[in-house]
């Protein structure tokens, strides 16, 4: 047989099972797009510009503490992405059961009291038991730092009472003392000009909203080999022998193998680059490197990532070289994308983590493909990248070929 | 479904699947690439990573920049005396900002207290202003304001109170020193019981989210080996709508044996609520995890085609369940999947009832589909 009408047949081979994996990959990508554009649409509309709302709970008809909450929630800079609401402790349990707030404030009825008399009753902060995410620790650590802050007022205002009654200067302290606070409230609620805010702009970076799609794309090419478990899989070795004793070297069957499914990847990109390209040339995603994006561009994109995607294409081949049998391939994918994928800043990004595992994680494939993707999106030179992700692409094909061989000459796999 | 003959299947199914050689050498590497994992994570990090810069000998923004640093916190604060190579940091994205403390920081603070100066005396860059950023710089301005208040007490106690001549400086500061407030203002109490949620490391939380998709992954693998199973006509002798009982044993074989080894894991690396807690809901997760495969499972013909579906799905898991984030939107589609239910329930027994009445649900709704897709593709058989 002839090398061209095996490729061909290789090709034909994936086709065939192509459509349906096609059809279903396109359905429920375009459906969750869909959703995704629909909730942002929804928020955007909401006008509520606010991320993290707070209940605040107990007698706030106190006329300190109603001027405090009053203060937060229409002069205070924190409005714009703290929204306090007042309810009632059953209700304020409810909506964190649901998610609604991020936790509530339990304002005992002594509160005020015990502030005047220097004996402190505590506020309850009650927060969730999130198992995600690092929001929860945020927040606690800015609830700890405001506990800080009343602190230190109320020891500036005790010590100008002491000082007062100790120099024979009472007279009119109650007065003194409200324009103390005062000053203190006037302090907190303009602590904006205690700083000069410099944005120096992204120049040749993401910024977070570019940084995820490109995460997305990442991770789909990297699980994409899940869906490609029927044009992937082989039922035994043994057509291969049969074509290794017919002339078609086992270098050309991998390559063939790789060049079909590749061609499937390619075109499934493209479609589904053509789709958010319109979507993206109709609506505004509220992410500024998309901003300028129509269909053309889109595919432009898509044809800039090829090394990435051969690289990725050739991972898949390698896997399910070494891994017989649809749950051994289908776990190892998953295993590798996951595992790889969070180190490598897909799920979280890189600056998370240890410098260490940043390291560690650029030289992996999926960290070079993912900054390969990054830099593409950002226009920078992605030479670097491109080099380690064609090293990986090599190695890969290199270790499929090796592990055919391997098969074909009467070794197993796992 | 007759749980007898379901036993037999899955005992029969699971020594298929434990001969697969990779199949096993997968799950017993979870554990322990969990463990190692775990143990990368351990070093310095931070969501966000903040230089705090001033020229050398600012005794004032050395203060500050200790008080910062001293207390440990979910940021990565260092430190810089070179305001360029700072800036050159945020421009190469190797930090997020870059608070810098102007010279003679003392003095300009006094400035802004005493009201003689409205000048910022911190110059905040950043490249784009997000809402971690924005919260970052409540803790600049916490740790600014312990130096303020003294200044502010300070100036109001000498215009107001007293004057110099009376009470030195450092009889003033030993009456603000000297005040020991008793009691913290703040306590923060988790919503399941009294005592502060349990805090940990925020780059290994995601671990058991991780494990719980993988699971669930195992559980899709396993209704793929079904659907293939069933095409090549092993099932051939049983009545279609009996076909279910294999269905649930492949599933459920395969999603024992990953929950196995993601409990082990999640042991390993420390993650672990207690043995009891964990138990329960891994195998109320097993349980819904093979509930709602089985769906999948009676529904398609293809296990190309359920294949197709899986990394979609995980993409919706990872993103609606609460393993990264914790995205409040979709939640009629986020109260579908069982990792929803089982990492909440594992946080908050209150949300076992719900878990069960999840699986009830989901079991009762496979037999449904189980029911009307037989016919269906009975009545694609006969055409």
């Amino acid at each position: 047989m002839n090398k061209k009408v095996y490729l061909n047949l290789e090709i034909k081979r994936s086709f065939k099972h192509y459509p349906c994996v096609l059809i279903i990959t396109l359905v429920l990508i375009i459906g969750i797009a869909l959703s995704a554009f629909a909730v942002l649409k929804f928020n955007q509309n909401d006008g509520n510009k606010q991320v993290i709302r707070v209940g605040v709970v107990g007698n706030v008809g106190d006329s300190y503490l109603g001027i405090g909450v009053y203060a937060i929630k229409k002069m205070d800079s924190s409005r714009l992405y703290v929204d306090l609401v007042e309810m009632e402790e059953p209700a304020a349990l409810d909506a964190l059961k649901n998610r609604e707030i991020a936790g509530y404030v339990y304002i005992p009825d002594d509160f005020v009291k015990g502030i005047t008399r220097g004996t402190n009753i505590p506020l309850k902060y009650v927060t969730g038991d999130d198992p995600a995410g690092f929001g929860n620790i945020l927040e606690n650590e800015i609830v700890m730092m405001v506990s800080d802050l009343v602190t230190h007022a109320q020891k500036s205002v005790y010590a100008t009472v002491k000082l007062a009654r100790d120099n024979g200067a009472s007279k009119g302290i109650d007065k003194k003392i409200d324009k103390l606070n005062l000053s203190y409230i006037n302090y907190v609620l303009n602590r904006d000009k205690a700083h000069e805010l410099v944005i120096t702009g992204i120049k040749d970076e993401l910024t977070y909203g570019g940084y995820y799609v490109c995460a997305i794309i990442t991770f789909f090419l990297m699980i994409w080999g899940i869906s490609s478990s029927s044009i992937l899989t082989e039922k035994n070795n043994e057509l291969s022998r049969l074509l290794y004793t017919r002339g078609i070297h086992l270098r050309w069957q991998v390559f063939s193998r790789l060049v079909s499914f590749t061609l499937a990847t390619m075109l499934t990109l493209m479609l589904l680059a053509l789709c958010f390209g319109i979507m993206a040339d109709n609506f505004d995603f509220g992410i500024v490197e998309l901003r300028a994006t129509d269909a053309m561009s889109a595919i432009l994109f898509v044809i800039k990532l090829i090394p990435v995607v051969l690289m990725f294409c050739t991972m898949h081949v390698m896997i399910y070289e070494i891994f017989t049998g649809s749950v051994g391939s289908i776990l190892a994918q998953f295993l590798i994308a996951i595992g790889l994928g969070y180190i490598s800043g897909i799920f979280y990004p890189m600056a998370f983590f240890p410098e260490p595992v940043q390291i560690f994680a650029s030289y992996l494939p999926s960290g070079a493909g993912f900054s390969y993707v990054r830099k593409i999106m950002s226009g920078t030179g992605a030479l670097a990248d491109g080099f380690v992700v064609m090293l990986y692409f090599g190695l890969f094909y290199f270790i499929s070929v090796a592990v055919r061989t391997y098969k074909i000459k009467g070794g197993k796999m796992i | 479904m007759n749980i007898k003959k379901s036993l037999i299947w899955f005992w029969l199914l699971t020594k298929r699947l434990l001969f697969k050689v990779s199949f096993v050498i997968l799950i017993c590497l979870i554990p322990l690439l969990v463990y190692i994992a775990n143990i990368s994570l351990q070093g310095d990090s931070g969501v966000l990573k903040i230089i705090l810069c001033s020229d050398e000998g600012n005794s004032g923004a050395e203060d500050v920049m200790e008080c910062i640093l001293q207390k440990s916190s979910i940021m990565l604060f260092e430190k810089s005396y070179d305001r360029a190579d700072a800036l050159r940091s945020l421009e190469q994205k190797k930090a997020d900002a870059v608070w810098y403390f102007d010279s003679d920081l003392d003095n300009r603070i006094n400035l802004y207290a005493s009201g003689k100066s409205s000048k910022p005396f911190v110059t905040v860059y950043e490249r784009e202003d997000t809402i971690p950023l924005k919260l970052s710089r409540e803790k600049l301005f916490g740790a600014v304001f312990s130096k303020f208040s003294y200044f502010l007490y300070r100036d109001f106690a000498y215009s107001q109170i007293v004057s110099p001549n009376k009470v030195s400086e450092q009889g003033l500061k030993s009456y603000y020193d000297n005040e020991d407030l008793r009691g913290d203002l703040v306590e923060i109490k988790s919503i399941s019981s009294d005592a502060p949620p349990q805090t940990q490391n925020y780059l290994s939380s995601p671990l058991r989210g991780m494990l719980s998709v993988l699971v669930m992954l195992c559980g899709f693998a396993g209704a793929m080996y079904f659907v293939k199973d069933r095409r090549d006509g092993r099932f051939d002798w049983m009545k279609p709508t009996k076909q279910i009982m294999p269905a649930f044993a492949q599933c459920l074989s395969a999603v024992t044996l990953s929950a196995f080894s993601a409990l082990a894991a999640i042991f390993l690396s420390g993650i672990g609520l207690g043995a009891g807690r964990e138990i329960l809901c891994m195998v109320m997760f097993i349980l819904a995890c093979v509930g709602f495969c089985l769906c999948f499972s009676v529904c398609f013909s293809s296990s190309g085609a359920l294949g197709a579906v899986i990394p979609a799905f995980i993409i919706v898991m990872m993103v609606l369940s609460p393993i990264f984030f914790n995205i409040q939107a979709l939640k009629p589609l986020r109260l579908m999947l069982p990792t929803h239910y089982y990492l909440y329930s594992v946080h908050d027994a209150s949300y076992i009832p719900g878990f069960a009445l999840y699986i009830v649900c989901v079991y009762a709704l496979s037999l449904f589909l189980n029911s009307i897709f037989n016919k269906i593709f009975a009545y694609h058989s006969k055409l």
